[in-house]
């Protein structure tokens, strides 16, 4: 019995790793928010795990300015312009986070 | 016979055959049959398609989703050649954006694509929309549910504690196809009410959970302030994160309804009016706690929320948008007062999505 089995190729077959920045000081770091962090007054801030992270790079790597967005929604993807935007004024970018 | 991309294996029966399958992860552990060369050459040459054309690109894994991968996965799921345009209009469906379906596929919750089969096509194909609907009775139901769930293992790439998250899934998983019946349904077809002309077939797509049955006896009166105090419970997924439901009524109770004179318009609005949270229920309860009033009723994903602990007793909370977001179809047979209520994903996608039933496109 000859039979044809399933063969998948994967769109990001060939996709490669951007280049790394030799060093992170003074670099513009975007953060691309999936939850953010409810405040007080019913506003979003930065999701303590990034806020975290945010620090640390600070403190280790002497990052410089940062950019945070949230998305929309945490289970869809970030609109073109949020990513556009990301892309054209950061340096490196941390696009998301689990905990 | 069909020059294949992917390749062929020689085996000496059928359980060397599944032990393959298995081995190689091509099923979820269900039995599946053997995509013989002739089999899948018979759906592409149904088809009358390039089988190297591309439907589309699968979530999570962004698999490609050829004719010829998609021959392959519906020859396992035991579909002849004629159930496959419904498999890839409920493919084309789930690719759409607002059915999210890389989410739908790796979310925690345990929704699965439903597909609902309407129009002509029901009859042609012996879809099962009578009794046991949901559960069986029909090859057609059977076999488009089983592509489907095998396009999205496959080719999506969907593996639970891998890519698929789902704290427990739920059965529909394996599969979850069943038809509008139409012929016992008093109200307009759902993919008319979605657009499309009534000598149409159609699926209509929806990310949801198993059909949770409520038994549903009496006048339209009565039907509709069961469906009312039963439906707004707090752990039920809209209370989090709204989105969409959708009401699958037995033929029974939805003719009980428009005997009324009610529409499936009317029950939306209706339920969408009267099935709330009341505040001062929730307060007595224990789940609203002061300060985490605006952490929970729609907390997840929506931008702009009440804050609840801020509201008096006697205000009513809806529990999703507007009677848009509420789906009615009539799936199932007359024999009693039952209907189902499947919750949606929510407000992060996987809401319905409605699209025609191409034909092969043989030119000869």
């Amino acid at each position: 019995m000859k039979l044809v089995v399933p063969h998948t190729t994967y769109r990001s077959e060939g996709v490669r790793l951007a280049p790394r920045p030799p060093s992170l000081a003074g670099k513009t770091v975007g953060f691309l928010d999936g939850w953010g962090r409810r405040t007080e007054d019913g506003s979003y801030a930065m999701y303590p795990l990034m806020e975290e992270l945010r620090k640390l790079l600070e403190e280790r790597h002497g990052t410089g300015d940062v950019i945070w967005r949230k998305k929309p929604s945490i289970s869809k993807p970030a609109p073109k312009e949020q990513v556009a935007e990301l892309l054209s004024r950061a340096d490196v970018i941390i696009n998301g986070e689990a905990a | 016979m069909t020059a294949f991309v992917s390749p062929v294996v020689e085996v000496s029966d059928f359980w060397e055959w599944y032990e393959l399958a298995l081995k190689n992860g091509w099923t979820d552990g269900l039995v599946v049959a053997p995509p013989t060369e002739r089999q899948v050459s018979r759906i592409i040459e149904y088809l009358g398609r390039d089988p190297k054309e591309v439907v589309g690109v699968v979530g999570p894994r962004d698999g490609v989703g050829t004719i010829e991968q998609i021959a392959i996965n519906c020859a396992m799921a035991g579909c002849a050649p004629e159930h496959v345009p419904v498999v890839v209009a409920a493919l084309e469906a789930m690719l759409e954006p607002e059915f999210n379906l890389h989410g739908v596929q790796s979310t925690t919750n345990p929704c699965a694509p439903l597909v609902i089969v309407n129009g002509p096509i029901v009859a042609e194909l012996g879809f099962n929309a009578g009794e046991g609907a949901f559960g069986g009775g029909s090859r057609a139901n059977a076999c488009v549910g089983r592509a489907v769930r095998l396009i999205l293992w496959n080719i999506g790439g969907g593996v639970p504690g891998q890519t698929d998250m789902s704290s427990q899934g739920q059965p529909a998983k394996y599969l979850f196809c069943a038809a509008e019946n139409e012929a016992a349904s008093p109200w307009e077809p759902l993919h008319v009410e979605r657009g499309l002309r009534r000598d149409q077939s159609a699926v209509t797509v929806f990310a949801c959970q198993s059909p949770d049955p409520l038994f549903v006896p009496g006048d339209a009166g009565r039907i509709l302030k069961v469906i009312a105090s039963t439906l707004p419970t707090t752990g039920v997924n809209m209370f989090h994160t709204a989105g969409q439901f959708l009401l699958s009524f037995g033929a029974k109770p939805a003719q009980e309804l428009a005997r009324a004179g009610l529409t499936k318009a009317d029950v939306r609005r209706w339920v969408w009016e009267h099935a709330r949270y009341e505040v001062g229920w929730l307060r007595r309860s224990g789940v609203l706690v002061e300060g985490e009033g605006h952490m929970y009723y729609w907390g997840h994903g929506e931008e702009s929320v009440p804050d609840l602990s801020r509201l008096p007793d006697d205000a009513r909370l809806p529990m999703v948008r507007g009677p848009e977001m509420i789906h009615v179809a009539v799936i199932g047979g007359a024999s009693q007062w039952w209907m189902g209520m499947s919750a949606g994903w929510g407000n992060y996608g996987g809401y319905a999505v409605t699209k025609a039933i191409g034909g092969p496109r043989r030119t000869s």
